[in-house]
């Protein structure tokens, strides 16, 4: 008598079971399709650009692969995520540490992890998706996919929508078709960020320009003194990852004096961790706003 | 009286050929235009607001200097190898001198606790100089009576990958300074200014002259340890002198421009196919020769992906590596 009454209620609760599972979500990542059948709370994140992308959507990783040093997490993110367990560099993260941390995602770069995407999938469901080297469209992409993947679609549908407002608002601000490079400066080279790169589009976006040079394959390109003179920007921003760079070496050069930007005084300083490596909505607002400080110092 | 006649005017052919090629390297492949004419023009008549001018004397001609001494240096630092152990595979790339000064220089230049303790250039002896010592350890060149060439090159080939691989395991570790690294040991002039000259000259000077002092004693040696003995010279101080000048060769060279390999394997042989096996004559026409290649290979580097720079480096070991394989099978050494 009882049982089939029984068998009644676990029919329920399988059916019950299925509804909740039947929220499934599937998007593209850069292996395919990856489907997640439920709403991740532990996430690990490898790489600067996914935790911008969290943070705009106010969703908070428990990991991030910050290569050991929280300050190397863009200050606005920090303020919306808290504190996070770190999870080695982004170039060899601690599969360990990862597993430890009993992660329901993990969202990895195709660049830098795709040789180990096997051993990530193991730990957890791993969303690959392209960070270094990604263009500022990318960026963006990769933020709408990871949104959709942690159930904040409508959220990141209204962020973008605002972000735009705010690049725009702030390319009113700063001169029209300026043509402006960064690069950043190591002890011994300069790295050229191009109109390919993730900086160079975010200043595309801000109406400005990057100059046009006859090679452009690769988002960062190692640059002599004599090249720069050749390609010669009307602005030079610079980020220093050493003091003194090698950007410092040659300012104290005879042939620095012919760039325009120098004789105009149109040579900047910025951090280089936020303009390069930090990558995302959040930290394209940072360099928005560092630009109108720059022009509006002037 | 021919032969005489022969040597002089290959001589002065080769110094010819020098003076062009520097000529041509000082204006080639230049992003900014630059033609033969301003080379000429920056020397009688300098004006600093042209920028052609700038690039000759800012630029280039640092550049051509560091080039010419660079490839003196490596030539002379492979004739004296292959003088002193009589193996005519050897050279500072070859016996792990080059891998051992760029481990060294990893080191420095990535691990915080070694930041400023010691000078890149001292770095890169250091390195050289132990690596050096572990291959004629292994090789066992100490001993008398053995001078297997296979055993040596193939110490040198063990403690170059051990060093290459450590120097790949501290640039993982340490990713932000790759890059820097990558470039230094692919070996490249590219940023070779007054100042990399001005470090780098006097070292190297010094122990070219040093080289050109020890050709006799190098000529004794030739004729078997026990005939050099036997003719009163003193064999551990010249070996201990030679490895001292191959050392200060390399490390002042690799120091200056990065790790720069197979100029001191194939230059000593083309200067003893010229001019034959005696080395008073033997290297100062290496030194010659070597600057020619270098510079040679230094103007293509900035044909090869132009705008762009290859390392010059990298088109030399497309030179030299086939080089290398073109010794090893002849079997007439």
């Amino acid at each position: 008598m009882l049982l089939p009454a029984f068998k009644h209620l676990t029919t329920m609760l399988c059916m019950l079971i299925l509804m909740s599972s039947a929220y499934a979500v599937t998007v593209q990542d850069s292996k395919g399709t990856f489907t997640l059948d439920h709403t991740p709370q532990r996430i690990v994140v490898l790489e600067f650009s996914f935790a911008d992308a969290l943070a705009s959507v106010g969703v908070a990783p428990i990991g991030i692969a910050d290569d050991k040093d929280k300050s190397r997490v863009l200050p606005a993110v920090q303020e919306v995520i808290g504190d996070w367990q770190s999870v080695g560099t982004r170039s060899q993260p601690s599969l360990e540490v990862i597993a430890s941390l009993k992660p329901d995602l993990i969202i990895a770069d195709i660049s830098r992890h795709e040789s180990v995407y096997y051993d990530l999938q193991k730990i957890a469901p791993t969303l690959i998706l392209p960070s270094r080297r990604e263009t500022y469209s990318d960026n963006l992409k990769a933020a709408s996919i990871i949104a959709k993947v942690v159930g904040k679609e409508q959220e990141m549908t209204d962020r973008l929508v605002q972000h735009q407002q705010y690049m725009d608002s702030i390319a009113q601000q700063l001169p029209d078709h300026a043509i402006l490079q960064f690069g950043v400066a190591r002890a011994d080279a300069l790295f050229l960020h191009t109109d390919d790169s993730y900086t160079g589009g975010v200043i595309q976006a801000l109406g400005m320009q990057t100059p046009i040079s006859e090679r452009d394959d690769s988002a960062y390109r190692q640059t002599s003194l004599e090249q720069l003179v050749a390609l010669n920007p009307e602005y030079l921003i610079v980020g220093h990852y050493a003091n003194p760079s090698i950007v410092d070496n040659w300012s104290n050069e005879p042939l620095w004096t012919v760039l325009t930007a120098v004789q105009n005084n149109h040579v900047y300083r910025v951090d280089p961790n936020i303009w390069s490596r930090c990558r995302g909505i959040l930290a394209a607002e940072h360099i928005a706003n560092d630009l109108l400080q720059i022009f509006s110092e002037q | 009286m021919s032969r005489l006649f022969r040597s002089v005017s290959l001589g002065l052919f080769l110094c010819l050929g020098l003076l062009l090629i520097s000529w041509w390297n000082l204006f080639a492949w230049s992003v900014v235009p630059v033609s033969g004419a301003d080379v000429l023009h920056a020397f009688t008549s300098f004006n600093d607001q042209t920028i052609a001018h700038r690039i000759v004397l800012d630029l280039r001609l640092p550049r051509l200097l560091t080039a010419l001494l660079v490839g003196a240096c490596l030539a002379s630092a492979g004739a004296i190898m292959q003088g002193l152990t009589r193996n005519p595979l050897a050279a500072p790339s070859v016996l792990g001198v080059n891998a051992g000064a760029a481990l060294g220089m990893a080191l420095v230049s990535t691990l915080p606790f070694l930041y400023g303790a010691l000078s890149t250039s001292i770095a890169a002896m250091l390195g050289g100089g132990v690596a050096w010592l572990l291959v004629m350890l292994l090789g066992s060149t100490w001993r008398v009576g053995a001078n297997e060439h296979g055993r040596l090159v193939l110490a040198g080939v063990a403690i170059s990958a051990l060093c290459a691989a450590l120097t790949k395991a501290v640039v993982i570790m340490e990713e932000d300074q790759a890059a820097g690294v990558m470039t230094w040991l692919a070996g490249s002039l590219a940023d070779a200014r007054w100042q990399t000259w001005q470090a780098f000259w006097p070292v190297a000077l010094i122990s070219l002259i040093g080289a050109l002092l020890i050709a006799p004693s190098l000529n004794v040696l030739q004729l078997g340890e026990d005939n050099a003995r036997n003719l009163g010279i003193n064999l551990l101080r010249s070996k201990l002198l030679g490895s001292l000048l191959v050392l200060m060769l390399v490390g002042a060279a690799i120091s200056a421009v990065g790790s720069i390999g197979f100029v001191g394997l194939i230059v000593p042989h083309i200067a003893r196919l010229m001019f034959g096996q005696d080395f008073r004559l033997c290297l100062p026409v290496a030194m010659i020769i070597g600057a020619l290649l270098v510079t040679l290979a230094d103007t293509l580097s900035r044909a090869v992906t132009y705008p762009m720079e290859t390392p010059a480096g990298a088109i030399l070991a497309l030179i030299g590596a086939p080089f290398f394989i073109y010794l090893v099978r002849k079997r007439t050494l």
